[in-house]
């Protein structure tokens, strides 16, 4: 075939020009460690790779909120386990209060008790890193507990839960409103028996035991009346026409059935006495109220009072005695529940950081570059090149004119 | 005799003379782009009888200098060149978009990863103002990225049209030339008898090549030899010495864009379809434009409009720092609508989205067919569109105003939606992070029964809870049912399964009967209880107030980024901007490989037209040496004629 001669040159020049930037294009993916240097390379895997870096993206987002999650429960955690230590103070203190003291005693005791209440005010309005109340619920801007103009501490706060996304389909809450820790009681509570405030004689009850679940009656609030010194009446709360059970003749010290519960009370009850045994969600479930009720019985004077105004404090105690431990069981329980939750997010973060590693394999296999095939490539391309340079240098000097 | 051998060995001196001059003309256009060598024709000239003598010769003539020219092979190599012109303008375009999209710092993808990572942080820690600030930055920056990828294709646009006009003016010059030189030509060959002037078709032939390299064209060739040349399905742009002139219009349908028109022997510039122009930098150019540029610019508009609707649509649904309900998070555009230029005063259509999800990437002609009727067509199918149930053609509602039938217009959903969008919001305090509503229950609830966070819809807009008015839902245990709901509203009710139970809706004011976990909506709230309540157990559904601690709102905005609200329920923000990354990666990768299979071609045909019709320097040096030992010899047979008349003289002497 005739080869003329600009032909030549223009395809040396194209073959030259295509191995250049072939050349140039294994440099720019070495420069870059990428194989992909526009989307046109590999529309397939650039399409993916920015499938696979918004699912890391996602990932990482929801190991911030799992962060800070685990930030808050353990700041909860942290609270919860001091209102424990408190609650467990009280308790002890409780019990000494019941011993023979004499007013100056239990008075001592009183202020204890409202250091104790101080400290456990405190504690629920616990703030965050951010200076926002933990157990505010959604109200964080202000503290949720705060003391009213008649002494007691009322909740302020609202229910709302703060929820954080830890993984794509699963919300959590990163904390507990106060109302579910200080005002509430698990629904396994405890019976709370309680003597009423008008009582006259020295009758004091003791605790109450369950023994009969299946009982009729089982469940409901019942209140014990006595008519008269030597008798007494039990009835259901609303009451129902015919009490649960008549007139039995009372005897100190003695056993009285009611509703598959037992409970005892000694002393001389006067007539018209009555004590209530209700579930503890109706004997009120305020931890803060109850500590307030048993401060200001044990600063009543009962030195000079007799076994009736003993027989108060005693039952106060009594009282309080069991609604601190259902209020502690409810701490605990909420307790458990942040110690699962941060044991999830564990879990949560462990299958995450797996789920991660190999995103960020799948992305490297996508897009980076294999250096030694990429390095071997280049040389290739290189010898190409200088070959062909080389072929060229050689042709284009022979020419019949040399020989002329 | 003697005096024929002389001038025999003159028209051998004239014949080498002629071929060495032609040899040289070769030699020196060895570089000419469009030369098709030449070799002088050499004939023997016819012998003179002498009576028994017989035919003796008479020399050499040059009978004409012919050029090595394959009219085949020629007009193989303009189409392929035209082609090859056409896939590399594109490819050249194209491959500016492909850059655009993959640059991972600051493309898209990673920007809209950052806007929703930020609204988690204000979903963590919605009462931090830091987080907030940040949350507003980066869908400012998010922004910014839209508008800032949106001018640049409307920079390539423009481009798009000044290289549209550059090209228009360069064909005006080559055809005005090619008209002219076809002149010259027909003139050339008629004053000498038929023998062809050969520089001049060269300079013609290099002409048409150069045109089909702007634009493909197709050539006839006229019997006195000159060329009409055509393009389309017979639009004449050379016929004989008259050049029709092409100028550069903004299109009529569209302004943005500069189209070619054809100049009419009136002076009035009529619009060239576009099907019209194929080949060519100027076919590459328009195609760029109509199968790439546009889909790009309109899909990335889509995403920005989704983006802004769907934000703003649940950021309204939410409550701010300052206890209202959201304000506007993203400006939103309208629809593009373009009034043809020939439409009657007055006449107008306006254009509002109706459904986002439902917006296409494609462009739509309006075309009025009464002043109250008129037929959407789908540009990218070219099929007509039918209304839905609610009026809307593909997620936008249309009114016509003062129209006639005749009148069209261009409706570009979505062309604007990138260039348009931006962020309203500057004050961190008015990101809508909470709801707007918080549910709690009595205290002194005997029931183990919950109430969860609920959520609102947009019919809580209508009607909100007042913050003096909290909705206080009460069990009655007697019949299994709640009371309480505010007056006036209906509760629809829908159980567990999905399904609604018998009675749903619930009039206003009638108590509803309570199913453990199904769903109750009022006033665009939908609240579910769950659990077993005691009689008298009260349930409150209040305005969320001083929530600054909420993050529910936040909660489902970050939602949106899983969402598929794009195409029909079908891709997400991320999916739509991957599906366009891997439109324009395959088309760009389809481009580029067909352009270097043309251009591989294309050098096949140059190769086999340039072993025809190509100088070959070693050949010519071979006949430059071979003709002059021609004239050398001839030199030396007239040197010899002379002796022998010397000898002839001597014999006088």
């Amino acid at each position: 075939m005739r080869i003329s001669t600009s032909s030549f040159y223009e395809q040396s020049k194209t073959t030259m020009g295509s191995l250049q930037s072939n050349l140039l294009r294994v440099q720019q993916q070495i420069g870059a460690n990428s194989k992909i240097l526009a989307p046109s390379d590999d529309p397939l895997g650039a399409t993916r790779a920015l499938t696979v870096q918004q699912s890391i993206a996602l990932n990482s987002q929801y190991s911030a909120s799992r962060s800070q999650a685990t930030q808050t429960l353990s700041l909860e955690d942290n609270a919860l386990q001091n209102v424990t230590t408190v609650l467990q103070n009280v308790k002890v203190l409780l019990i000494q209060a019941g011993g023979t003291l004499t007013d100056a005693d239990r008075a001592t005791i009183a202020t204890t008790l409202q250091s104790n209440l101080d400290q456990l005010q405190g504690l629920a309005n616990t703030g965050d890193s951010n200076g926002q109340f933990l157990f505010a619920g959604f109200k964080s801007g202000s503290a949720p507990f705060v003391r009213q103009t008649d002494g007691s501490i009322g909740y302020v706060g609202d229910q709302g839960q703060r929820m954080t996304q830890v993984d794509v389909s699963r919300q959590m809450s990163g904390s507990d409103d106060g109302r579910s820790i200080f005002q509430t009681v698990q629904s396994g509570a405890g019976y709370v028996s309680a003597s009423a405030a008008e009582n006259t004689g020295s009758g004091v009850f003791g605790s109450t035991s369950v023994v009969d679940t299946g009982n009729l009656n089982y469940g409901k609030d019942f209140v014990i009346s006595f008519p008269t010194t030597t008798t007494y009446q039990v009835n259901t709360v609303p009451a129902s026409l015919t009490p649960l059970v008549p007139a039995p003749a009372y005897t100190p010290g003695g056993t009285i059935e009611l509703g598959g519960l037992q409970i005892n009370i000694s002393g001389a009850p006067a007539a018209g006495d009555t004590f209530s045994v209700s579930t503890a969600r109706n004997a009120g479930t305020d931890v803060f109220a109850a500590v307030n009720d048993v401060i200001k019985a044990l600063k009543n004077p009962t030195d000079n009072g007799g076994p009736e105004a003993q027989a108060k404090v005693l039952n106060a105690l009594n009282t309080a005695n069991r609604k601190i431990t259902n209020a502690h069981d409810n701490v605990l329980t909420v307790r458990s529940s942040v110690g699962s939750r941060l044991q999830e997010l564990d879990a949560l973060s462990v299958n995450s950081d797996s789920h991660m590693l190999s995103d960020k394999s799948y992305l490297s296999d996508l897009q980076d570059l294999d250096y030694s095939s990429a390095i071997a490539e280049f040389y290739q391309r290189q010898t190409a090149l200088q070959a062909s340079q080389q072929t060229f240098i050689k042709i284009q000097h022979i020419a019949l004119f040399n020989y002329l | 005799m003697s005096n024929n051998m002389f001038y025999t060995g003159l028209s051998g001196l004239n014949a080498a003379q002629a071929a060495l001059v032609t040899t040289g003309h070769n030699t020196a256009n060895v570089n000419t782009a469009g030369y098709n060598r030449q070799t002088a024709q050499i004939t023997s000239s016819s012998g003179v009888y002498s009576p028994g003598v017989g035919y003796s010769g008479n020399g050499v003539k040059v009978t004409d200098i012919s050029r090595s020219y394959d009219q085949y092979l020629t007009s193989q190599l303009n189409r392929a060149q035209s082609l090859n012109q056409s896939l590399s303008t594109y490819s050249t375009q194209i491959s500016q978009i492909d850059n655009l999209l993959v640059n991972q710092a600051s493309g898209l993808a990673p920007q809209l990863q950052t806007l929703f990572t930020h609204v988690q942080a204000v979903a963590n820690t919605p009462a931090d103002p830091a987080a907030r600030q940040q949350l507003i930055s980066s869908s400012q920056s998010l922004a910014n990225q839209f508008r800032s990828m949106d001018q640049y294709l409307t920079s390539l646009n423009a481009n798009v049209n000044d290289q549209v006009s550059g090209t228009i003016d360069q064909i005006n010059t080559y055809t005005s030339q090619i008209a002219s030189l076809n002149k010259q030509v027909a003139m050339a060959g008629n004053a000498r008898g038929g023998q062809a002037p050969n520089d001049l078709l060269d300079q013609r032939d290099q002409m048409v090549n150069e045109l089909n390299k702007l634009l493909g064209t197709s050539l006839l060739v006229q019997d006195d030899g000159q060329y009409n040349v055509f393009i389309g399905n017979g639009q004449p742009l050379v016929m004989g010495d008259k050049a029709t002139k092409l100028a550069v219009i903004s299109s009529v349908k569209d302004p943005g864009r500069s189209t070619p028109a054809v100049v009419n022997t009136a002076g009035t510039a009529l619009e060239l379809s576009e099907s019209m122009v194929s080949g060519g930098s100027l076919g590459g150019l328009l195609k760029f434009r109509s199968e790439t540029l546009e889909t790009v610019q309109n899909s990335l508009g889509r995403i920005a409009i989704s983006l802004a609707n769907t934000f703003n649509f649940q950021q309204k649904l939410g409550m701010d720092l300052n206890g209202n309900m959201g304000a506007e998070f993203f400006s939103q555009t309208s629809p593009d609508v373009i009034s043809n230029s020939k439409n009657m005063a007055g006449s107008s259509l306006n254009a509002e989205f109706s459904d986002i999800s439902k917006l296409t990437i494609s462009d739509y002609r309006v075309s009025v067919t009464s002043p109250s009727t008129y037929v959407v067509t789908r540009l990218s199918d070219n099929t007509a569109v039918s209304p839905d149930l609610t009026g809307a053609y593909d997620g936008v509602k249309l009114t016509l105003g003062g129209a006639v039938a005749g009148d069209s217009f261009l409706l570009q959903p979505t062309r604007t939606g990138a260039r348009d969008i931006a962020v309203t919001l500057t004050d961190p305090a008015l990101v809508a992070a909470a709801a707007p509503i918080v549910t709690g229950n009595k205290v002194g609830n005997k029931g183990s029964a919950a109430i969860n966070a609920g959520r609102v819809d947009a019919n809580y807009l209508t009607a909100p809870l007042a913050a003096s008015a909290p909705v206080s839902l009460v069990f009655n245990s007697v019949n299994s049912q709640f009371s309480g709901f505010p007056a006036k509203a209906v509760v629809t009710v829908t159980l567990t399964d999905g399904t609604s139970p018998t009675g749903s809706p619930y009039a206003a004011g009638a108590p509803v009967p309570y199913s453990s976990g199904a769903s109750m909506t009022f006033n665009g709230v939908t609240v579910a209880i769950s659990g077993a309540p005691a009689n008298g157990d009260i349930f409150t559904i209040g305005k969320n107030i001083g929530g600054v601690s909420d993050g529910s709102n936040a909660l489902l905005l970050g939602a949106l980024q899983n969402k598929k609200s794009i195409a029909n329920g079908t891709a997400s923000f991320n999916d739509a901007y991957g599906k366009l990354v891997s439109t324009v990666g395959n088309k760009a990768r389809q481009v580029q490989i067909a352009n270097t299979a043309q251009t591989s071609l294309t050098m096949q045909i140059k190769t086999a037209q340039q072993s025809v019709s190509g100088v070959n320097q070693d050949e010519e040096t071979a006949n430059l040496l071979m003709f002059q030992q021609m004239y050398q010899a001839n030199a030396k047979v007239i040197q010899t004629a002379s002796t022998l008349f010397d000898a002839v003289l001597g014999i006088i002497h």
